[in-house]
């Protein structure tokens, strides 16, 4: 039994996955650098848009992601940090939460991050940042899948992220 | 966007993830009754000196959302004494309504049970979106107590939970053989 230090939890969004619960959680721990290439592929999907929304991405947001411990409510903990009352992009500790869904999986994004929580009183509005929120999970959801679900090997972008900081 | 959930408990099972699913789904309500009576149970020293029966047990299924099940402790069977003289107090939401877990210490609580697969098996988490240290009562019991109530309650549930999910499997005895 592992007890848990109360903390409040949002659960945003929800990708399904063809491939069941063991085998996408197998294909997320052999290669986390899919969390970070999703990160940067959702970035990069975003930018123009935050940008047309006057938040252009002259700063890219820190990734780190790391397999969580037994007492964590996801199995991959992921970080994103950044000035994001700058860049629009959410500064945030999250899970990834690996669970079944019909005779397939899905990964649901958790956070102790409050989705009405605003992104910043200087430039970015509350309403906007919630906005801003649910677009840049959705992505980075969205990517993540494409990347687990993709023959190809996923390249690691930790260096790209970490280069232009 | 979402109500904030917290994370209660987790707990490990030594089965495969997909078998844990399975039977959940199949036996959602009598693996959650019979977890629960045990957990009743093993919480009698912490119940010492309080009335009560175990708590009425619902079990819904999901498919939409991260719980495959979702366990609920009702104390729907409160009142308020006089019966009918203040109508009002027949809500279950009325403040004056006399809540059964006040009589009980036994947290009135929805339990949405998160199956994960891990890396030797599958892990149980227990969400729900009543806090840990929310108030049980204000009369019978005192704070630090009802805490420690609503805790370990939750605590031992998992813990049967699993037992049920992936009993202890006994060796099976040698017989005596005369030489």
């Amino acid at each position: 039994m592992t007890t848990v230090t109360p903390g409040p939890l949002f659960a945003y969004h929800a990708v399904p996955l063809p491939l069941g619960p063991a085998e996408t959680l197998a294909r997320l721990l052999a290669a986390p650098a899919a969390v970070t290439t999703a990160t940067a592929d959702a970035i990069g999907r975003c930018a123009p848009r935050f940008a047309d929304w006057g938040l252009p991405m002259h700063v890219l947001p820190g990734v780190e992601a790391a397999v969580a411990e037994g007492g964590e409510p996801g199995q991959v903990r992921l970080r994103w940090s950044g000035p994001d009352d700058v860049t629009g992009w959410p500064s945030m500790t999250a899970w990834l939460v690996v669970g079944p869904r019909g005779e397939g999986s899905r990964i649901t994004f958790v956070s102790t991050r409050a989705p009405s929580m605003g992104l910043g009183a200087a430039s970015v509005h509350r309403s906007h940042a919630r906005r801003l929120l649910a677009v840049a999970i959705q992505s980075f959801l969205q990517a993540l899948a494409a990347n687990l679900l993709a023959e190809a090997p996923v390249v690691d972008a930790r260096e790209l992220l970490g280069a232009t900081r | 966007m979402t109500d904030a959930l917290h994370l209660h408990a987790v707990q490990h099972v030594d089965r495969p993830v997909d078998e844990v699913v399975d039977r959940l789904r199949r036996d959602a309500h009598t693996l959650a009754d019979d977890a629960t009576r045990a957990a009743f149970a093993a919480t009698g020293d912490a119940r010492a000196g309080l009335p009560g029966t175990p708590p009425r047990v619902d079990t819904r299924h999901h498919d939409d959302g991260m719980a495959v099940i979702s366990v609920s402790w009702n104390d729907d069977a409160g009142h308020w004494p006089p019966p009918g003289r203040f109508p009002f107090a027949t809500d279950p939401t009325s403040p004056w309504w006399h809540r059964e877990e006040e009589q009980t210490g036994w947290p009135s609580i929805t339990l949405q049970i998160v199956v994960t697969p891990s890396a030797t098996g599958t892990r149980l988490a227990v969400l729900s979106t009543r806090a840990p240290g929310v108030d049980v009562s204000t009369n019978r019991i005192d704070r630090h107590r009802r805490d420690r109530l609503a805790r370990t309650a939750v605590e031992q549930f998992l813990v049967a939970l699993a037992d049920l999910l992936a009993p202890v499997e006994t060796p099976a005895e040698t017989p005596a053989v005369a030489v």
